[in-house]
C-alpha cells in the first residue's frame, strides 16, 4: 500500500520535472524564501546590534563615572562644572529598558519593526512616549518581504498553482476514464500528488525557517528553546499549506474545467488574503477605533501644564510629606529646576496621567479583543495573528515593556530620590547598589497563550477543509 | 463596423454573471471603505481644528515661566489633510500625526497609528484608492483575459477572420467595448467621489483641490487603460484563454502584490536608514567636535565668551551689559540647526534613494508607481509630510530665536533665572501653512506618472503588435 503511494507519488514528481513548470515554481518559491532569510537576519541582527550599543552606552558611561569618582575621592582628580560624578543629578539619565527579541521574531520582522525595542527609562522619564522613529513611512506602509508575508500570502499562490489542475488535467486529456479503472482509488492518486507538492513547497520553507531562527538568535541564547518554537511555527504553516491544499482538491473533485478552477481557488485567494482582512480592518475601525492620540497628547499638556502652574506647591507639599528629602544645602539655578521643580511634577504627572493611559490601554485592548475575535474568519489572518504573537511582535506584547520600564523607574527612584532630594553626594555605594536594567524576555507560555485563538482557528479550518474533501465524491 | 463590435462585446460582458458579482464585490468593498474614510475624515477634521486651538490656547496660557523653560514647552502641530485624503490616506497609517517642536532640535512626526494598532493597521488595503487600484485591475484582467483569447479556443476568430473583418479594426472594437464597459463603471463611483471629497469639507474643497482631483481622475485613466491594452495584448499575443489569464493573473499578484514588500525590502536593505541612536549620536558628535574643519561647542562658546567681552569692553561676563544666556542660546541653536540641516538632508538623501527602489520595482507593473502618483495628488505622500515638517522647522527656529532675545533683552551679564509673563507668548505669531499648490505636487509626481505613461505605452504596443499578427490558430 505504502509502495503504490509512493510510486504514485514518483510518477507525479517525474511529471513536474519533464513539464518545467514545477521546477520554475519551486525556483520561485526558493528565491522569496532567501529574500524571506535576508529580511529576517538583517531586521534582528540590526536590532541585536540596537540593544547592544545602547547597553554598552549605558554601562561605560556609568563605569566611566564611577572610576571617575574613585580618582576623586583619593585625591587624583579635580571635578568639572556639571560634570562631576558626585552630583545627584547624575540620576536624572536615562536607561535603556530592552524587549529581548522572541526566539522567532525574525519570522515577523514587518510587525517586529513596528514597535521600538529599547525604551528609556530614568527619574524624570516619561515611559509611555513611543520614542521618535526615522524609519522611512513608506517602508513601514508596505512592510517587508518577510517569512510572515511570504507564508500568508504568496505560499497559497504556489498551492493553488501547483494543485489547480491535479485532476482536471486528466479530464482535460480525456484519461480520467483510464484513471478511474485502475486498481487504486482517485483519493489515493490526489494524496499523492499534493504530498509530492507539499514537500517540494514544505522542505525549502522548513530549511529556510529554521535557517533564519538558528542564524538569527542572540550570541550567547539557547538553541534547543528556538527550536521547539520552530518546531510549533512550521506546524502552523503546515496547516496553513494543508487547508489550500485541501481546497484545492475540493476544486478538482467537480467536474470544472481548469481554467475555472484557477478562477474559484484565485477568488477565495483573494478573499483570503485581501478581502476578508480588508473587511475585518474596516470593522475593526469603526466599532473600536483607535484611541485619538491628538486629543492624548492635549490632555497629558493639559495635565503638566496644571501642574507647572502648581509646581511650588507641590514642591512644598512633597517636603512636608517627606521631610527627609529636604535639601540640606542652597540649591544652585540648574539643580532648583532639575530638583525643586521638575522630579515632584514628574511624580505628580504620573500619577495624574494613570487614568488617560488606562484609557489608551484600553482601546488598543478592545482593538486586540477584535481583532483575535474576527480572526477566525480567514485562515491568512488565523495565520499572520498566530505567528505575530508567537513572534511577540502585537502592541499588546509591547506593552510588557512599557510595563517593565514603569517598574525599572519605580525602583531607580526609590534608590536615587533621597539622595538627589536631598542633595546628597552619591557615594560609591550609591554606584554600586544601582538597579541594573533587566531585559524583558516574553516567554513561550505567555507568546503561545495568546496565539492559542488563531492557532485554534487555523487548525479548525485545516482539519474541516480536510474532512470536506474526504467527504465530496469524485465527479 | 467598430460599434458593432464593441456592442457585441458590450452584450458579452453583460451576460457574464462572473463580472458582475466581481465588480459588486469591489464597489461594495470600495464604498465600504471610502464612507469609513469619509465619517474618519469629518470627525479628524473637528479633532484637528480642535487640536490646533488647545495647543494655541496651552501655550498663549501656559503661565509665567522662563522663556527657555517656554522654549521647551514648545508647540504641537499636526498635519492638515485635503479631502482628497479621504480616497487616498497614503502613508497616514505609518507616519505619525503629531510634530512636537522645542528648543535645540528638529522633531519628527510622533503617534502614527501603527503604534497602536501594529501590524493589523495595514494588514489589508488601507484606503478606497488602494482598492480602487488593485481590485480595479483585476476586474479588467477578469474582463479582458478572454477577449481575444477565447475567440481563438471556441474557432470564431477563424470565422470572423474568414468574413474579412479588419483584424486592427476588430482588435480596437474589442478595446472600445472593455471601455465603455469600465467607464460605465468607473463615472458613477468618480461622481460619488468627487460629491463625497466636497461633502466632507465644502470651504476646503478649492481650485487647487479640483485641480488635483482631475489630475488625480487622468493618471487612473492612464493607470487603467495600460491595464486595459495590456489584458487585450496579452489575450491576443496567448494561445490560450487559460494562459492569457495565467499569465496576467501573474503580472497581477507580482506588481500589485509583491512588488511594494519587495520595494520595501530592496530600499531598507540597499539604503538603510540609521538608527534614531546612531542618528542622534552622529549629531551630538559633530556638535561636540565639529565637522569639515570646523570648530566643536566648546571652541564656539570660548571664542563666543572672548568675542562678547571684548565687544563691550569688560574682562567678565557677569559685566556684559546683556544676558550672555541669551547670545550663547542663540549662538548654540544655530550651530544645531547648521548640523541638524547637514543630517537631514543626509537622511532625505536616504529616503530619495529608497523612493527610487521603490519606483524601480515598477518594473513588475504599473501598480507601485500609481500608488505614489495617487498618494503625491492626494497630498498624502512623503514629499507633502516633508514639506510640512520644513515650515514648521522654519517657525520652530524663529520662535525659539525670539526667545533667546528675549533672555538677552531681560537679564543682564551670567544671570539666567528670569520669568516672563504671559503677555510675552500671546505676542509670538500663530503657525500658518499653506499646502502646495497641484503644480508642485505633479512636478513631485511626475515619475511615478512617467512610469504610469511608459506602461501604457509598452501595452499599446504589445496590443498593436499583437493585432497585426492576429491569426487563428
Amino acid at each position: 500500500m505504502t509502495a503504490n503511494f509512493f510510486r504514485l507519488a514518483h510518477w507525479e514528481w517525474r511529471r513536474l520535472l519533464a513539464e518545467r513548470t514545477g521546477l520554475v515554481l519551486t525556483a520561485v518559491w526558493c528565491v522569496l524564501l532567501a529574500f524571506a532569510v535576508h529580511q529576517g537576519l538583517m531586521q534582528t541582527r540590526a536590532r541585536h546590534a540596537e540593544i547592544a550599543a545602547a547597553r554598552t552606552a549605558n554601562v561605560s558611561s556609568w563605569a566611566a563615572k564611577r572610576a571617575h569618582l574613585i580618582e576623586i575621592e583619593a585625591g587624583r582628580a579635580q571635578p568639572k562644572a556639571y560634570r562631576d560624578p558626585r552630583s545627584p543629578t547624575n540620576s536624572i539619565s536615562d536607561n535603556p529598558i530592552v524587549l529581548e527579541p522572541a526566539p522567532l521574531s525574525a519570522l515577523a520582522a514587518g510587525p517586529g519593526d513596528l514597535a521600538p525595542a529599547i525604551r528609556p527609562a530614568g527619574m524624570n522619564t516619561k515611559v509611555f512616549l513611543t520614542p521618535q522613529s526615522i524609519d522611512n513611512p513608506a517602508n513601514r506602509l508596505a512592510g517587508p518581504l518577510d517569512f510572515n508575508f511570504v507564508v500568508a500570502a504568496l505560499l497559497p499562490l504556489f498551492v493553488l498553482a501547483f494543485g489547480f489542475d491535479v485532476l482536471a488535467r486528466e479530464r482535460e486529456a480525456r484519461t480520467m476514464a483510464l484513471l478511474a479503472c485502475q486498481p487504486v482509488a482517485l483519493g489515493r492518486i490526489v494524496a499523492a500528488r499534493f504530498a509530492v507538492h507539499f514537500v517540494l513547497l514544505g522542505l525549502p520553507l522548513a530549511v529556510s525557517a529554521a535557517l533564519t531562527v538558528a542564524l538569527s538568535q542572540a550570541p550567547a541564547a539557547p538553541l534547543a528553546p528556538a527550536l521547539g518554537e520552530l518546531a510549533l511555527w512550521l506546524a502552523l504553516a503546515a496547516a496553513y499549506l494543508v487547508f489550500w491544499q485541501a481546497l484545492a482538491a475540493w476544486a478538482n473533485c467537480h467536474a470544472w474545467p481548469a481554467a475555472t478552477n484557477a478562477l474559484v481557488l484565485s477568488g477565495a485567494w483573494l478573499t483570503a488574503v485581501l478581502l476578508i482582512p480588508t473587511l475585518v480592518q474596516t470593522i475593526v475601525q469603526a466599532v473600536a477605533p483607535p484611541p485619538d492620540r491628538r486629543a492624548f497628547v492635549l490632555e497629558t499638556r493639559a495635565i503638566e501644564t496644571d501642574l507647572f502652574t502648581r509646581a511650588d506647591a507641590i514642591r512644598d507639599a512633597y517636603y512636608a510629606e517627606n521631610p527627609a528629602r529636604r535639601p540640606a544645602v542652597a540649591l544652585n539655578e540648574y539643580d532648583t529646576y532639575f530638583v525643586g521643580n521638575l522630579y515632584p511634577r514628574s511624580l505628580a504627572a504620573d500619577a495624574a496621567l494613570a487614568p488617560t493611559l488606562d484609557r489608551l490601554a484600553a482601546a488598543r485592548a478592545a482593538q486586540a479583543a477584535w481583532w483575535r475575535g474576527l480572526a477566525w474568519l480567514s485562515p491568512t489572518l488565523a495565520f499572520r495573528l498566530a505567528t505575530e504573537q508567537l513572534a511577540g511582535a502585537t502592541p499588546a506584547q509591547q506593552g510588557r515593556l512599557i510595563e517593565h520600564a514603569r517598574a525599572f523607574q519605580q525602583k531607580w527612584r526609590a534608590h536615587f530620590d533621597l539622595p538627589l532630594f536631598s542633595m546628597r553626594p552619591l557615594t560609591l555605594a550609591d554606584y554600586d547598589g544601582k538597579p541594573e536594567p533587566t531585559p524583558v524576555r516574553l516567554t513561550f507560555s505567555e507568546r503561545s497563550t495568546a496565539a492559542l485563538p488563531a492557532t485554534l482557528g487555523l487548525l479548525a479550518a485545516a482539519i474541516f477543509a480536510a474532512i470536506a474533501v474526504r467527504r465530496t465524491s469524485v465527479r | 463596423m467598430l460599434w458593432t463590435i464593441a456592442k457585441h462585446e458590450l452584450r458579452k460582458l453583460r451576460r457574464d454573471g462572473r463580472l458582475r458579482a466581481t465588480a459588486w464585490l469591489g464597489l461594495a468593498l470600495f464604498g465600504g471603505l471610502v464612507l469609513l474614510s469619509w465619517q474618519t475624515y469629518r470627525r479628524e477634521l473637528q479633532e484637528r481644528a480642535r487640536f490646533e486651538a488647545t495647543a494655541r490656547e496651552q501655550w498663549d496660557h501656559q503661565g509665567a515661566k522662563h522663556p527657555h523653560r517656554a522654549a521647551h514647552f514648545g508647540f504641537y502641530l499636526t498635519k492638515p489633510e485635503l479631502p482628497l485624503a479621504l480616497f487616498d490616506s497614503g502613508l497616514k497609517p505609518a507616519a505619525g500625526q503629531v510634530l512636537w517642536l522645542e528648543a535645540h532640535q528638529r522633531s519628527a512626526f510622533t503617534h502614527s497609528p501603527v503604534e497602536d494598532a501594529g501590524a493589523a493597521a495595514i494588514l489589508g488595503l488601507t484606503n478606497g484608492a488602494e482598492v480602487l487600484q488593485l481590485l480595479g485591475a483585476l476586474l479588467i484582467v477578469l474582463t479582458a483575459y478572454g477577449s481575444i483569447a477565447r475567440e481563438r479556443d471556441d474557432g470564431t476568430l477563424r470565422l470572423l477572420l474568414a468574413q474579412g473583418v479588419s483584424p486592427l479594426r476588430w482588435f480596437a472594437g474589442k478595446c472600445l467595448g472593455l471601455a465603455v464597459a469600465l467607464t460605465a463603471l468607473a463615472a458613477p463611483v468618480a461622481l460619488g467621489l468627487l460629491a463625497l471629497c466636497v461633502a466632507a469639507q465644502p470651504g476646503g474643497f478649492t481650485a487647487d483641490v479640483a485641480w488635483r482631483a482631475l489630475a488625480l481622475g487622468a493618471g487612473h485613466a492612464l493607470y487603467f487603460s495600460a491595464w486595459l491594452a495590456g489584458a487585450v495584448a496579452v489575450s491576443a499575443w496567448s494561445r490560450s484563454a487559460r494562459g492569457a489569464l495565467a499569465a496576467l493573473l501573474a503580472l497581477w499578484i507580482a506588481g500589485g502584490v509583491l512588488a511594494p514588500r519587495l520595494a520595501s525590502s530592496l530600499a531598507s536593505s540597499l539604503a538603510p536608514v540609521p538608527t534614531l541612536a546612531e542618528f542622534r549620536s552622529a549629531q551630538g558628535k559633530d556638535f561636540n567636535q565639529g565637522f569639515d574643519g570646523e570648530p566643536g561647542w566648546d571652541d564656539r562658546l570660548v571664542a563666543l565668551e572672548r568675542s562678547t567681552l571684548a565687544k563691550y569692553g569688560v574682562k567678565k561676563i557677569a559685566d556684559v551689559p546683556l544676558g550672555f544666556s541669551g547670545l550663547r542660546l542663540q549662538m548654540m541653536d544655530a550651530w544645531s540647526e547648521r548640523i541638524g540641516d547637514r543630517h537631514q538632508q543626509r537622511l532625505e538623501g536616504i529616503y530619495t534613494a529608497q523612493t527610487r527602489w521603490h519606483l524601480a520595482t515598477a518594473a513588475l507593473g504599473p501598480f507601485v508607481a500609481m500608488r505614489a502618483f495617487s498618494q503625491g495628488l492626494a497630498g498624502m505622500d512623503w514629499p507633502h509630510y516633508r514639506h510640512f515638517a520644513e515650515a514648521a522647522e522654519q517657525y520652530r527656529r524663529a520662535v525659539v530665536a525670539s526667545m533667546n532675545q528675549l533672555l538677552e533683552r531681560k537679564l543682564v551679564g551670567d544671570k539666567w533665572e528670569v520669568s516672563v509673563s504671559h503677555e510675552v507668548w500671546s505676542r509670538v505669531p500663530p503657525f500658518a501653512y499653506a499646502m502646495p499648490h497641484a503644480a508642485w505636487a505633479l512636478r513631485e509626481a511626475a515619475l511615478p506618472l512617467a512610469l504610469v505613461a511608459a506602461w501604457l505605452v509598452l501595452a499599446l504596443t504589445l496590443a498593436w503588435a499583437g493585432a497585426r499578427r492576429l491569426s487563428p490558430l
